[in-house]
């Protein structure tokens, strides 16, 4: 702007000149901005309201499309198998305050001055980077009944041997054991950054005090970590409501239905039955879910945010 | 006794307890590598020996030789390549519109664009799947590689890091008469570095481990990504857990070197997002 204002002022003859500057500079962003624009709206803008208007016709993969108003999600709705995985993925979610209290917990054991905290920062990272495939086989090995590891510890500690992947009530309990290892990692980074941002001198004040590391823990770290403490669960929340590689490749949804999940029911009536518009129409149950859930998020932190 | 080796005394639990921990996050990781080395003979006796009695190398090679994964591997590093250059260039390029440019409709649209986080893939994958169908893209990269560059998250660190950026340099380049785009590429892009690494590191890793998007995508046998190739492993060869654990071990090599190298970044670039993971 700066610049303009100069240029007017060197003279008449730089008048034309200024006027083209300013052309420029008002055509420039719509220039860079058009191509991502572009790629934001074939890829983002345009299939959500289309996924909507989907979900309110029958559309298999060949023939015509057909309006058929709610009927798809009065159909989602009597669906005993739909439920079953909102069932599944809600006991799955259930383990979001476990895995956020661990990640809780180690963070405040690494937020001092100890020998090795790279190693020990790296070893519980490492998970976060692996893809969900491997992990799963890896798991699905690791827990195999006669020549995995677990049995192979159970049974060096005398302890009775596990058959979780096949027995219906257990499988959902491996799923979240795995879930708990892969993700502790990022939770645990956040946690250690929303720990460095406690200033030590409110530490040190409550010291002078004489408060024990109990009370220290519980009075400052605890209620400074508020913030972060619901950013992170409500992160891991929608994360766990998001649940489909993991299930796919270790239980691949059972025994039964005991491990089907919500993206994977979406996954397979659109891919594997091809019944598109229901399938849409349980895409965008799940979005309204997820979206409550980030406004929660949205909402608690303009009211928490200060503290 | 010393004040010093009384402290240290007492922290002999904090330690066990670490140590014991960071050592039992890496255990799948050591049984995949040990499964990995054993001869078909040993992978399954029951109770299974801990250390392979006789190493068997030869498995990985056997292992990346029982399906295409020569193919699987370009494929993987084409798409992430591919999508990890495509979203630095749109992200940055956004970020330095959104961060340096006023139009009419930015906050309006810049909020649109945060607003997309929100869309789960599951929602958009069905129409996206239908588009690429119909206009002849699917079962190619492009299929998995563009619904990957739209990243809002992309677009929001590159504008926090762009605003940090003092405006005077561009002034200066357009007194120097720079073109706008020359100004973007030569100027303002290399400024960037420290949030570029970020932001391309995470999208390679993604890319490098994405799953659903080629699953649904690609169909033919010899467009699969390491993951679709590695599941469909599993089924094939359900009896041959030491090629299936050799086969993932080699698809993580990648990911591996990244994360020896980068950890930094990752840490950093987690640490303030939390998106992924």
């Amino acid at each position: 702007m700066d610049l303009v204002k100069s240029m007017e002022v060197k003279g008449e003859h730089n008048h034309t000149e200024a006027k083209k500057y300013k052309w420029k500079q008002k055509l420039t962003p719509i220039g860079f901005i058009s191509p991502v624009l572009l790629i934001f709206s074939l890829f983002l803008f345009f299939p959500v309201l289309f996924a909507f208007y989907m979900s309110f016709h029958q559309w298999g993969m060949i023939g015509t499309p057909e309006f058929v108003g709610f009927h798809n999600y009065v159909r989602l709705f009597q669906d005993p198998l739909f439920w079953t995985s909102i069932k599944n993925t809600l006991i799955f979610s259930l383990s979001v305050p476990l895995k956020v209290a661990i990640a809780l917990f180690i963070a405040v054991l690494l937020n001092q001055k100890i020998r090795g905290l790279g190693f020990y920062r790296a070893a519980f990272f490492f998970p976060v980077v692996l893809s969900m495939v491997v992990v799963g086989l890896v798991w699905q090995w690791m827990f195999s009944p006669s020549y995995g590891f677990i049995n192979y510890l159970l049974e060096k500690l005398g302890l009775p041997l596990q058959n979780m992947l096949i027995d219906s009530d257990q499988a959902m309990i491996v799923l979240i054991i795995v879930s708990i290892w892969k993700g502790l990692g990022s939770n645990l980074l956040l946690f250690l950054a929303g720990l460095q941002a406690i200033p030590s001198s409110v530490y040190e004040a409550a010291e002078i005090d004489g408060a024990n590391s109990w009370q220290k823990f519980w009075h400052i770290t605890v209620q400074l970590l508020k913030p972060t403490t619901l950013f992170v669960l409500i992160i891991t929340l929608i994360g766990s409501f998001k649940i489909f590689d993991l299930a796919y490749v270790i239980t691949g949804g059972g025994p039964g239905t005991s491990t089907m999940v919500l993206v994977h029911y979406i996954y397979q009536e659109a891919f594997q039955r091809f019944d598109m518009g229901y399938a849409s129409a349980a895409a965008y149950v799940f979005f309204i879910i997820l979206f409550i859930l980030t406004l929660v998020q949205m909402r608690m932190f303009k009211s928490d945010s200060e503290f | 006794m010393s004040s010093k080796s009384r402290n240290l005394l007492k922290r002999i639990p904090l330690y066990a307890f670490l140590i014991l921990g960071s050592v039992g996050m890496l255990v799948p990781f050591v049984w995949m590598i040990l499964s990995a080395l054993k001869p078909n003979n040993e992978i399954f006796t029951s109770p299974p020996t801990f250390l392979p009695k006789d190493p068997n190398w030869g498995n990985f090679v056997e292992a990346w030789g029982s399906g295409d994964f020569t193919q699987y591997f370009i494929n993987t590093s084409i798409i992430s390549v591919l999508t990890t250059v495509i979203t630095l260039f749109i992200c940055s390029l956004a970020g330095y519109t959104f961060a340096k440019f006023n139009f009419m409709g930015k906050k309006v649209l810049f909020l649109l664009f945060l607003g997309t986080m929100m869309i789960p893939m599951q929602v958009i994958m069905i129409p996206i799947f239908l588009m690429m169908s119909k206009i002849g893209l699917l079962n190619s990269y492009w299929s998995v590689i563009l619904p990957l560059v739209a990243n809002a998250y992309g677009v929001f660190l590159m504008r926090q890091f762009m605003s940090t950026i003092p405006t005077e340099l561009m002034e200066a380049a357009r007194i120097d008469g720079c073109s706008e785009f020359r100004i973007f590429w030569q100027i303002i892009l290399p400024l960037t570095k420290p949030a570029l690494v970020t932001l391309g590191i995470l999208t390679f890793l993604g890319a490098w481990n994405e799953f659903l998007w080629p699953l649904i995508m690609l169909d033919s046998p010899d467009m699969m990504t390491l993951q679709v190739a590695l599941t469909q492993f599993q089924g094939q060869y359900e009896v041959k857990w030491n090629l299936l654990m050799a086969a993932s071990a080699l698809s993580m090599i990648p990911i591996a070197l990244i994360f020896i190298v980068f950890q930094r970044y990752l840490v950093e670039g987690i640490a303030s997002s939390g998106v992924k993971g």
